[in-house]
């Protein structure tokens, strides 16, 4: 109950503080002592952000005082006069005359009140923040510790505190000029408390409180002022002036992007005198304005109200619950296994304080006529947010359980400006709609029923999709590795090893850049000209474990079954082949086992010769685990609703809430991927997870690892997995060798050259414990990556790829493919036209004699790839859970033979006239 | 999470003293409020469902003791053929018996049960003599277009319970002279200035009548011995409560015929001090105790009153034009509106001009009083004078009072 009243109320302002720090000290550069700077740009932001709260507080305070005052008398009258029940009623109707409420007197309070969760908030944040741990700041040495700063013998003094309590004790003796003295002595006797309190506290909070101190001696200093309000704005622009010059003068300011937000702070700083002014253009506007308002006194306006509603469901609701409901199993930490739905908890939570509570509180406090206009403001921003959620920035292309977009956000110039031609237009139609009150209400409610009911339905879909995963709760985490892979020294070792999005165009650069990966990669055929039969799992791992019966067009061909069915069985086919062939069998997380994104192992439930295994979020490597900072996932409590704002904004604005993925946060979302820790903790573990059999036994390896999915940057020169990547000195692995250099690009390299790396290893364990000469080893991928655009031999510039946006790259449909045989020795390349459905033949090939599909009955071969063209896809439908056949109708059917990088090779195919 | 509520703001720190207090008594304040609803619940309270149609005129009266204020306006719709209903929270309201076709009466409940249905009314124009609306229980209903007050008495209206006539839209006065003291007692309290309409006093009216009827019946009374009618009031600050024997003695010792008429409420609660003086001062002669339900013969019989300051004495003065002598008791004002005024209100300020006041020590010569007032030809003018300011529209009030109902209800 605490924590969701906490993050009502206190969360969404910590939330605008972190944006305002972060926005801070990127300004300014993460310098060492920067961070005392933006502690004080935190303590000005708070205190702007209150002070009209402030200045309403007094306000209000002032009139109740006056109206005390001037009631005092006949309110002791009334009390000496009446007793009981009939004093109440006679007092309550003399307030009432004078149009005093005890509650409209507590206004004053109230606003006062309100202020307390922006300190326990700002408190909340800085005690939080490590930044401030061992940051100095002009004479304190150490923002996280007391200052100390005079030493007297042995004891240490800090003065800081001290300094803090006589500024305010000026503060309060300004203010206080012409109180009596009991309020003199509450107020000093509170500024001896708060040192007290505050004395032994971080220096940096005490800056921070200081700093309050001085803009409230400042605040107080102006009410004492003939024209407080000229003088400040004066000020303002003179201060902000000065302020932005030093800055740009200072030459700190080292982007373009810096120096537009130095000259919006300059804006801003201006913005009141030019208000000032401009008074009379203003105050004929606002009079025109009124007439679109029309009058309404009221405190309670029903269009406010539905509108806060609304938007609370879009953002806390809406939104959040779509990202989930698309992928639950996603968003589950096994670590800390919860309902992914929790997190609409949070998103709500923030979506209530934001535009309920906060929203309300200022709405209360507003003049009738302004408060009018933020209702007017809030029905347009409304449809605004719908629809951009609705009809822009959709296709964005994978979301990571970060809520980080794999290809990153951007939109075209022509996008944006259509975007913003459509909100004009939106926006006019709402303001002239905004007269006709019942329409406005009516629309309200009717579009919180549909989010409401949209919002129920994705709950519900997620929720059966989570109930049908339930086994993922009784996974247990593994504290001890224990070996789960036989391999057997005196039989035949066979492991078919898919790699999720193994890169087959790096493997040259890798070997050229780490050469003990040849030696280590030592018997293997690297096959360059390999195609995939799609670029997504979906299509591509079943005919790689399946063979040519499960290529997409295949599969289509069995329309009566359901593609789950064919793509479990596409999965069990080697499994089953090599046990009853006597093999003992391990299979490690099929990809996508019973169409879910965790694989469901009970597809093998019939067959007790197959031990299955899930190994990616269930064993961790300690030694990599310490370099995680937290539950990867915890920042989605927050980032949820980051992401919705993100998603409603208009485009040319959105980037900037999106942040790269990490929505103005002080801690980045791109320092590592749980999904990574993952299934790298698989790799780095593969030896300790290996059993060296000594039996006279052969065995059959099916594993599944997306290491290469999950692209990052990683610690150089050893491709190391850490949080706070510092490659600064470094040569990139690739610098020289790529066509075009993108981020993207690059952590794909860093990912596949730590895979590697970490395979390299598990070929040496298996070589000193004399299982690698009888062990077959293919090593494949899924498919390849289409917005990889680094080899120029690779563009099909005939053939518009209208997922890119760009001319079709083969490297999506390029997959790795390396195989090493029993015994064979050295590092070949083989130029022949493969595909990922070569893996069952080469599996087989020489040790199980006419090897027979256990489930269709047809021989297992590769005749078909020399048959005809071979047939993949661009698409990326992946809403195939009820399906019989794939629906590609989003990309194209491409056909292809021989030399995949020969573009004449390459046609495309009128759908229904595949082979 | 707790030590965090430590560190506030130091600037605010001391007007969290402030906040505190300021909370605290609202939530003293309300909880009050909230009490007193519940009371009000628990004797019987309840909404009731607010009437679906829009009702005219109606009447409320809280007492039976008002009929005279409403009797004759009733008469008169009755008279006119115009529909109006009269509310009564009196079960033995004499407007129960009357047989009207036009008027419809109907008892309402008491208590919060008749606050109840009048705060949830439906009507266009309710007429009440009942003060303090919006102040006690009785509240205004939203769906009320105009509460006028009619008064029950003709002096300056200031003896109502502080607020007594704020919150009603409209006041039917008896003088104009009544307009100049609410006129005041807006401006001090600045609030909305309410219709002030001069319709004469109903009840004085049917007073008069009855008068005239009683003289043209009985005629003169025979004897020359002047009738002293003690009426006190009341409590422990009425006159037979503090003088008691002392001043039944002088009044017997004056010779004259004495009637006592002690207050019917001090046969409840004053019974130790009625009895004893009933045994002590006997019925006889010239001594009589009088506890007629109705004090009008009694009154009219009398050539004298020596009471408590209250509006019937006004009232007395001016239906019977007889002088009267009044205790000199000081009258605590302050629940009253006129202690909003400093000097003295109009009714004590006339009391010279109409009798005399009496106090302890004027006792030894309270015969000569009697005689003097009895003779004084400037009493009995400036009664006249009074009577012309302060009861204005003599005789027509009733029709006053439905010309402006009905032009109102329209």
């Amino acid at each position: 109950m605490f924590s969701v009243l906490y993050n009502i109320i206190i969360s969404p302002i910590e939330l605008v503080l972190e944006i305002i720090f972060e926005l801070m000290f990127r300004i300014l550069g993460q310098g060492k002592t920067n961070q005392g700077l933006a502690v004080i740009g935190v303590s000005i932001a708070v205190s702007l952000l209150t002070l009209p709260l402030y200045y309403r507080a007094d306000v209000v305070q002032q009139k109740a005082r006056n109206i005390q005052q001037k009631m005092s008398h006949w309110v002791n009258h009334i009390r000496k006069t009446f007793k009981g029940d009939e004093r109440f009623m006679i007092l309550r109707t003399y307030y009432r005359i004078n149009g005093y409420s005890p509650l409209s007197a507590l206004n004053g309070s109230i606003s006062l009140l309100l202020e307390i969760p922006f300190f326990i908030a700002a408190y909340h944040f800085l005690s939080h923040l490590e930044v401030l741990n061992g940051a100095s700041f002009w004479i304190i040495k150490d923002l996280g510790k007391p200052d100390e700063l005079f030493k007297l013998g042995t004891i240490s003094i800090n003065i800081l505190p001290i300094i803090m309590t006589v500024i305010n004790c000026i503060a309060s003796a300004v203010y206080l000029n012409g109180f009596p003295i009991k309020d003199k002595i509450q107020t000093y006797g509170m500024a001896f408390i708060f040192l007290v309190l505050l004395y032994k506290s971080p220096s940096g909070l005490v800056v921070y409180w200081t700093c309050n101190n001085i803009f409230s001696l400042v605040k107080n200093i102006f009410y004492k002022l003939k024209h407080p309000r000229e003088t400040a704005y004066i000020l303002s622009a003179i201060i902000g002036t000065l302020l932005t010059t030093s800055i740009i003068l200072s030459g700190i300011l080292n982007s373009k992007k810096k120096f537009m937000a130095i000259l919006f702070f300059q804006f801003v700083a201006i913005l009141p005198l030019i208000c000032y002014l401009a008074k009379s253009y203003i105050s004929a506007f606002k009079k025109r304005t009124v007439g679109i308002l029309g009058s309404n006194d009221s405190v309670l306006s029903w269009e406010f109200f539905l509108a806060g509603v609304f938007l609370t469901l879009l953002f806390g609701v809406l939104i959040p619950s779509s990202v989930i409901a698309s992928s639950p199993s996603e968003f589950i930490n096994l670590q800390d296994y919860h309902n992914p739905f929790l997190f609409l908890i949070n998103s709500t939570c923030y979506a209530i304080g934001f535009f309920l509570v906060w929203l309300g509180i200022v709405h209360h406090m507003l003049s009738p006529t302004v408060r009018q206009m933020l209702t007017l403001m809030l029905w347009v921003v409304s449809g605004g947010c719908l629809l951009n959620y609705m009809c822009f920035g959709r296709n964005l292309g994978l979301l990571s359980p970060l809520l980080v977009f794999e290809t990153g956000v951007n939109f075209s110039k022509v996008v944006k400006l259509i975007n913003i031609m459509v909100l004009c237009g939106l926006s006019a139609l709402l303001l002239y709609l905004f007269r006709f009150k019942r329409t406005v209400i009516s629309i309200y409610i009717v579009l919180i029923l549909c989010i409401s009911s949209v919002s129920f339905y994705q709950i519900y879909i997620g929720q059966k999709d989570l109930q049908s995963m339930s086994y993922i709760k009784s996974i247990q985490q593994k504290t001890e590795i224990e070996p789960l892979i036989p391999l057997s020294k005196k039989g035949k070792n066979v492991i078919v090893f898919m790699l999720d999005r193994g890169i087959s165009g790096y493997v040259p650069y890798m070997l050229e850049e780490k050469p003990i990966l040849k030696k280590q990669f030592d018997g293997f055929t690297y096959y360059p000209n390999t195609l995939s039969f799609g670029r997504h799992t979906l299509f591509g791992a079943p005919p790689l474990f399946g063979g040519y019966e499960y290529t997409l067009v295949e599969m289509n061909k069995r329309s009566s079954e359901l593609l789950e069915y064919k793509h479990n069985e596409a999965l069990k086919m080697l499994p089953v082949l090599f046990g009853e062939n006597h093999y003992k069998i391990t299979v490690c997380d099929p990809p996508l086992a019973g169409y879910k994104e965790f694989p469901d192992l009970s597809i093998f439930n019939d067959y007790s010769f197959i031990k299955a295994y899930h190994l990616s979020g269930v064993v961790k490597d300690k030694a990599l685990e310490k370099n995680m900072h937290e539950l990867p996932l915890y920042r989605n409590k927050r980032n949820f609703f980051c992401y919705s704002v993100f998603k409603t904004l208009p485009l040319f604005i959105s980037k900037i809430i999106y942040d790269q993925g990490d929505y103005l946060s002080h801690f980045s979302n791109k320092i590592v991927l749980p999904r990574l820790f993952y299934e790298y903790s698989v790799l780095t573990l593969l030896p300790k997870l290996t059993q060296i059999d000594d039996i006279n036994e052969n065995t059959f390896l099916s594993i599944q690892n997306a290491t290469p999915h999950e692209f990052r940057v990683l610690q150089l020169p050893d491709y190391e997995l850490k949080e706070n990547v510092n490659n600064e000195g470094h040569k990139t692995g690739i610098e020289g060798r790529i066509n075009r250099y993108s981020d993207v690009s690059e952590a794909h390299y860093y990912v596949n050259m730590a895979s590697f790396l970490q395979l390299g290893k598990w070929f040496d364990f298996m070589r000193e414990n004399g299982v690698y000469d009888n062990t077959r080893i293919i090593l494949a991928a899924d498919h390849g990556y289409h917005y990889l655009r680094q080899f120029d031999y690779m563009i099909i510039n005939k053939i518009y790829d209208n997922a890119t946006e760009y001319a079709f790259d083969v490297a999506g449909v390029n997959p790795l493919l390396m195989v090493k045989d029993f015994n064979a020795k050295g590092f070949t390349t083989s130029k022949e036209f493969m595909t990922q459905a070569d893996v069952p033949t080469l599996a087989v090939k020489n040790i199980i004699k006419n090897p027979i599909n256990p489930f269709t009955g047809k021989v297992i071969s590769d005749k078909e790839k020399t048959a005809h063209p071979q047939i993949t896809t661009t698409s990326r439908n992946y809403g195939v859970n009820k399906n019989t056949v794939f629906n590609t109708s989003d990309g194209a059917l491409l056909s292809v033979h021989d030399d995949i990088f020969n573009p004449d090779n390459w046609e495309m195919v009128e759908p229904g006239t595949a082979p | 999470m707790e030590s965090l509520l430590l560190y506030i703001d130091p600037g605010t720190g001391s007007m969290l003293f402030s906040i505190l207090i300021g909370i605290v008594g609202t939530l003293v304040f309300f909880g009050q409020q909230v009490l007193l609803k519940i009371k009000f619940i628990i004797s019987g309270g309840k909404t009731q469902k607010i009437n679906n149609s829009k009702i005219p005129c109606v009447i409320f009266t809280e007492d039976k003791r008002y009929w005279n204020v409403f009797k004759p306006i009733c008469d008169e719709f009755e008279r006119r053929k115009i529909s109006v209903i009269c509310w009564t929270a009196c079960q033995n309201d004499p407007c129960l018996s009357e047989k009207y076709t036009y008027v419809k009466t109907e008892f309402i409940g008491e208590g919060n049960k008749a606050y109840a249905r009048l705060n949830m009314m439906n009507a266009k124009i309710v007429l009440a003599t009942t003060p303090s609306l919006d102040v006690y229980q009785w509240k205004r209903s939203k769906n009320v277009d105009r509460y006028v007050h009619i008064p029950h008495s003709v002096d300056e209206l200031l003896g109502y319970k502080m607020f007594g006539l704020d919150f009603f839209d409209a006041v039917l006065l008896s003088g104009e002279f009544q307009g100049k003291y609410i006129r005041k007692l807006e401006q001090k309290r600045n609030t909305k200035p309410k219709e002030l309409v001069v319709v004469g006093s109903t009840y004085m009216d049917s007073m008069a009548v009855r008068h005239k009827t009683l003289k043209q019946v009985c005629g003169d009374k025979g004897t020359n011995i002047p009738h002293i009618l003690l009426a006190p009031s009341w409590g422990t600050k009425a006159i037979l409560t503090k003088f008691g024997e002392k001043l039944i003695d002088i009044l017997v010792d004056t010779g004259f015929d004495v009637t006592i008429r002690p207050h019917p409420q001090s046969y409840i609660s004053e019974k130790n001090i009625i009895e004893p003086l009933q045994k002590k001062y006997p019925e006889s002669e010239n001594l009589h105790w009088n506890t007629d339900n109705d004090n009008f013969n009694i009154l009219a019989s009398s050539d004298i009153l020596i009471t408590d300051f209250s509006a019937i004495t006004l009232d007395y003065a001016l239906i019977f034009e007889k002088p009267i002598i009044c205790a000199a008791t000081p009258a605590d004002n302050a629940p009253y509106d006129s202690a909003w005024f400093d000097e003295p209100v109009w009714r004590l300020q006339i009391v010279p001009e109409i009798g005399y006041w009496l106090d302890e020590n004027a006792f030894p010569k309270l015969k000569l009083l009697i005689e003097k007032a009895l003779k004084s030809t400037e009493f009995k003018a400036n009664i006249k004078k009074i009577s012309d300011v302060a009861w204005q529209n003599k005789g027509h009030a009733a029709e006053a009072v439905v010309d402006y109902m009905t032009r109102e209800e329209k």
